[in-house]
């Protein structure tokens, strides 16, 4: 448990910094573009097409970040009802399903890049699409990585019964 | 077998009535054991979409522009390097002459060539008459974001365009943050982009090229009489259709004429200006999208294809 | 019948609580593996959305707007607008209406508005004699109001979904300038009720200052001028949506954290930053794996099938579109993003074989998202307003049946008059 929380910790940390920084870089360009284009009527001719890159970048970011607080779009009017004990039961089984889908996306993604994408293609500043598409496989693989963590933790807290602490919290 | 084929080409246009056409021929020809299901309009997505989407095998064929085929093999986009061609029958020419090397280099990409599919000359058209280049540099000029060949062109002539979108470009003339755009005549009509400006320079920009590939590992399991009817039959209609584009782009110039856009005809020395400004353009393409040789011996054949006609 | 069990199983699993974007991946590679191709191609149509010119609007709006909610800058804005209407019968409750409203379109509709602004609006309410069961189905409705002005998100993310069903008609310039009238009909009607209840319940009226309304207006000085330069700036064709979205990014930052300070750079930026874009990245992987399946159902022709369904037994327009109005209803009570993510593709091609402008269905769509939200059992404002003003949801749910009858025929007005939509679109700048 104590070495899965430090991953956890160490690979939040590194993805807060990442997401943080790219969202910098990705506002300084749009906002860059605008200034050029409607005070001086020229622009970055990669500015666009760079930003939807980062978009995608910083979306993978968020989505990680989004699974370990419970985030992503889930329906709760059953699940609210439940005894908290009886919910981490759910939330592990729930995880579980994430985890496998995940798993499969990753795979799909790894498929993706190697197959459709063209290795000596660059989309801007010599940056080959491979390296930028790079994010959807590893993105889905750390949110899988997430959602099994996830899913670890609430399993053994439900059979430790330790749900009094974590519903206090 | 059934060739999934996908295109931006909208519905009920000329590319897809030759296309239907094609198909038809080729169930003909094959005894029904070939065709094509056909995806009008870009519902399948954009050009690298179709791309990506057919080495998946989702699906085999599509038709493509230089924003594509760059996708694929880079080499074949010096078609549409600026100010390369006057008239179309140096296109013919040089795509003639070329065919086997473009060919070996779609194929090396995982394509076929099935036919090319000519989008036709690209022109400026402006808010003022451009005489010279020096009154480029007063228009606001928009460029397609991420394509290397307006951009190289652009720099050539020295001057900064505002990359944009394709979608955006009809908002951005009406409110003003662009006032010149390049295009086919033909498109120029059909975007209504022609209400918005005043000009059009003479002189192409360049030739777009098109082309109609097939998925090289789909092609390779057919047996060799339904390559030959695919191929030939391709060649044959495209053909037609990259006639029929240049008589609509001709047309076009003359519907042009009648809302009132004025064209510019440039004089000698202006037209060599932009014809060297050209030049320099297509060697900072050299690394980019082919080597310095190949853009030689491209420019060293249209040379003497121009002497041996007296030009 | 495997199909039906398949659709079975994966519905329990979505009522167990696994997250959506899940359900719909695994909708998707279920399809396409059971067409024979693969997988990956879910995948390329997720990679479809670096090309969405729109695409970096989302963000940038989201990140403005968790800005805009963290500062002080609804206080101010709040203050300002009751100096200004404060005044009139039922003054403050129009106020309300309005702050919240902006605040809406800024926020991305994502509830935050009771959260954030329930606290400063509702106890004044009160305390100025409004019933507290007005006040109470005013807060709960005002939590998505606003849906329909630019900037708002969900305006934003059907521009997105329908273009890829509709082709680039759909443009969101178009929709921003389209849900101008259809909105600001729907805070007039608002406005009237809540003018009638101020009179009717006799609640005292302050009289108009210059003094407070200068107070106010200098103490939002750099807040007050977004909502003209976002919106004034779209409607005035002086920027796309997308470049508005990087203007009010980059505004909000300056001010909030540079000239106002409300925030401060190293403590407060990169929370913020984060927690907005957790929001995004749900929105992006959702939208990202219902792009997978939308493409296999357009490949599929489903959407022309149900049409030929549907059309068996409805042929006037507009009775499809009341029907249509019920459907959506009920399925935005679900949940919003999810719903414009699933919904609008499917029904977007059938609409426009009714022949419904695509731009019109998206006001009408944009009208029931705002109004699924306050809908009982289960409209997420309900929940929220229950949960913020410490009231039972049995009393919430009574408080908003006036509203919600209000809503409701703006609606109906809207979908029967297509012109109230798009009038606009043809006239300014934006075609
Ligand atoms: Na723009
Ligand atoms: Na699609």
């Amino acid at each position: 448990m104590r070495i899965l929380h430090a991953v956890d910790r160490t690979l939040t940390a590194i993805v807060n910094a990442a997401l943080v920084l790219i969202f910098a870089v990705m506002l300084t360009l749009a906002a860059t573009q605008v200034f050029l284009r409607d005070l001086f009527h020229t622009g970055i001719y990669w500015g666009d097409v760079a930003a939807r890159y980062l978009v995608i970048w910083v979306g993978f970011l968020g989505a990680f970040l989004a699974t370990r607080g419970g985030k992503h779009f889930h329906i709760d009017v059953l699940t609210r009802f439940l005894n908290p004990r009886a919910r981490l039961w759910f939330n592990a089984f729930s995880d579980l399903f994430a985890s496998v889908v995940c798993l499969l996306l990753t795979l799909a993604s790894a498929t993706f890049v190697r197959e459709a994408l063209d290795p000596e293609s660059t989309v801007f500043l010599g940056i080959p699409e491979t390296a930028l598409a790079m994010i959807v496989p590893v993105g889905f693989g750390l949110i899988m990585a997430q959602f099994v963590i996830k899913m670890i933790e609430s399993i053994v807290n439900a059979m430790r019964g330790t749900v009094e602490k974590k519903a206090a919290q | 077998y059934t060739i999934k084929f996908a295109t931006l080409a909208p519905e009920g246009s000329t590319w897809i009535k030759v296309m239907t056409e094609y198909d038809k021929a080729v169930r003909r020809e094959s005894g029904g054991r070939l065709g094509f299901r056909i995806y009008p309009g870009g519902k399948v997505g954009d050009e690298k979409d179709v791309i990506r989407k057919i080495r998946l095998g989702q699906y085999q064929a599509g038709g493509f522009t230089g924003v594509g085929i760059g996708e694929i093999a880079k080499e074949v986009r010096v078609l549409d390097s600026p100010f390369l061609f006057k008239n179309y029958d140096e296109v013919d020419y040089v795509v003639n002459k070329f065919e086997s090397q473009f060919e070996k280099e779609l194929e090396d990409g995982g394509f076929v060539l099935l036919g090319w599919a000519e989008v036709g000359f690209v022109y400026i058209y402006t808010n003022r008459p451009i005489y010279s280049p020096v009154d480029l540099k007063e228009v606001k000029m928009w460029m397609w974001e991420g394509d290397p060949i307006p951009q190289a062109a652009f720099q050539a002539i020295g001057i900064s365009p505002i990359p944009l979108s394709i979608t955006d470009v009809t908002m951005a003339l009406q409110t003003g943050m662009v006032n010149g755009v390049y295009t086919s005549p033909y498109a120029l009509v059909a975007l209504q982009w022609f209400t918005r400006v005043k000009d059009m320079m003479s002189e192409p920009l360049a030739d777009s090229q098109g082309a109609v590939l097939i998925s090289k590992k789909v092609f390779d399991l057919f047996p060799k009489d339904l390559q030959q009817v695919l191929v030939t039959n391709g060649r044959k209609y495209f053909r037609q259709l990259t006639l029929s584009s240049r008589q609509e782009n001709a047309n076009a110039i003359q519907t042009l004429k009648k809302k009132g856009v004025q064209i510019t005809y440039l004089r000698k020395d202006v037209a060599a200006q932009f014809e060297s400004m050209g030049e320099k353009a297509r060697q900072l393409l050299v690394g980019k999208l082919y080597t310095k040789e190949f853009l030689n011996e491209v420019e060293s054949a249209l040379r003497s294809y121009r002497q041996g006609r007296g030009k | 019948m495997t199909t039906l069990l398949i659709i079975l199983i994966l519905v329990i699993i979505a009522l167990a609580g696994a997250p959506l974007f899940a359900i719909i991946a695994a909708i998707g590679l279920l399809v396409f593996t059971a067409a024979g191709t693969e997988p990956a191609s879910l995948i390329a149509e997720l990679y479809r959305l670096v090309n969405f010119p729109a695409l970096i609007a989302i963000p940038l709006f989201t990140f403005a707007g968790y800005l805009l909610a963290e500062s002080r800058a609804p206080k101010r804005l709040i203050n300002l607008a009751q100096a200004l209407v404060g005044w009139m019968p039922g003054g403050f409750a129009v106020v309300a209406l309005f702050s919240t409203a902006i605040f809406t379109a800024f926020s991305g509709a994502s509830g935050v508005t009771i959260i954030a602004l329930g606290g400063l609006i509702f106890p004044a309410l009160l305390k100025q004699n409004y019933p507290e069961n007005f006040s109470l189905g005013l807060m709960t409705t005002s939590g998505s109001l606003g849906l329909l002005f630019p900037p708002s998100l969900p305006i934003i993310l059907y521009s997105i979904v329908a273009r890829d069903a509709a082709g680039n008609s759909v443009n969101i310039d178009k929709l921003f300038v389209a849900g101008l009238i259809p909105g600001i009909l729907l805070l007039l009607i608002l406005s009237a009720y809540s003018i009638r209840t101020g009179i009717v319940a006799k609640v005292p009226r302050n009289p108009f200052s210059f003094k407070a309304a200068w107070a106010g207006l200098k103490e939002a000085a750099w807040e007050a001028p977004l909502p003209v330069i976002v919106i004034g700036g779209i409607y005035g064709g002086i920027f796309t949506a997308t470049e508005a979205a990087a203007v009010t990014a980059f505004y909000v930052l300056v001010v909030e954290v540079f000239i106002r300070r409300d925030l401060k750079f190293f403590s407060d930026l990169p929370r913020i930053i984060r927690e907005s874009m957790i929001l995004v990245g749900a929105i992006l992987v959702m939208l990202g794996a219902a792009m997978g399946v939308t493409s296999y159902l357009i490949d599929a022709e489903i959407p022309n099938q149900l049409f030929g369904f549907v059309s068996q037994y409805v042929s006037s327009k507009f009775v499809f579109l009341v029907i249509l109005n019920v459907f959506i209803l009920v399925m935005n009570m679900i949940e919003i993003f999810s719903a414009i993510i699933i919904v609008v593709p499917i029904i977007v091609p059938v609409a426009l074989q009714y022949g419904v402008d695509p731009i019109h269905l998206g006001i009408i769509f944009l009208l029931n998202l705002e109004i699924g939200y306050m809908t009982p059992p289960l409209g997420l404002n309900l929940f929220l307003s229950s949960l913020r003003f410490d009231r039972p949801l049995t009393q919430v749910y009574r408080t908003v049946l006036p509203f919600f009858l209000l809503l409701v025929s703006v609606l109906l007005l809207i979908t029967y008059f297509p012109e109230l939509s798009l009038a606009l679109t043809g006239a300014v700048g934006v075609r």
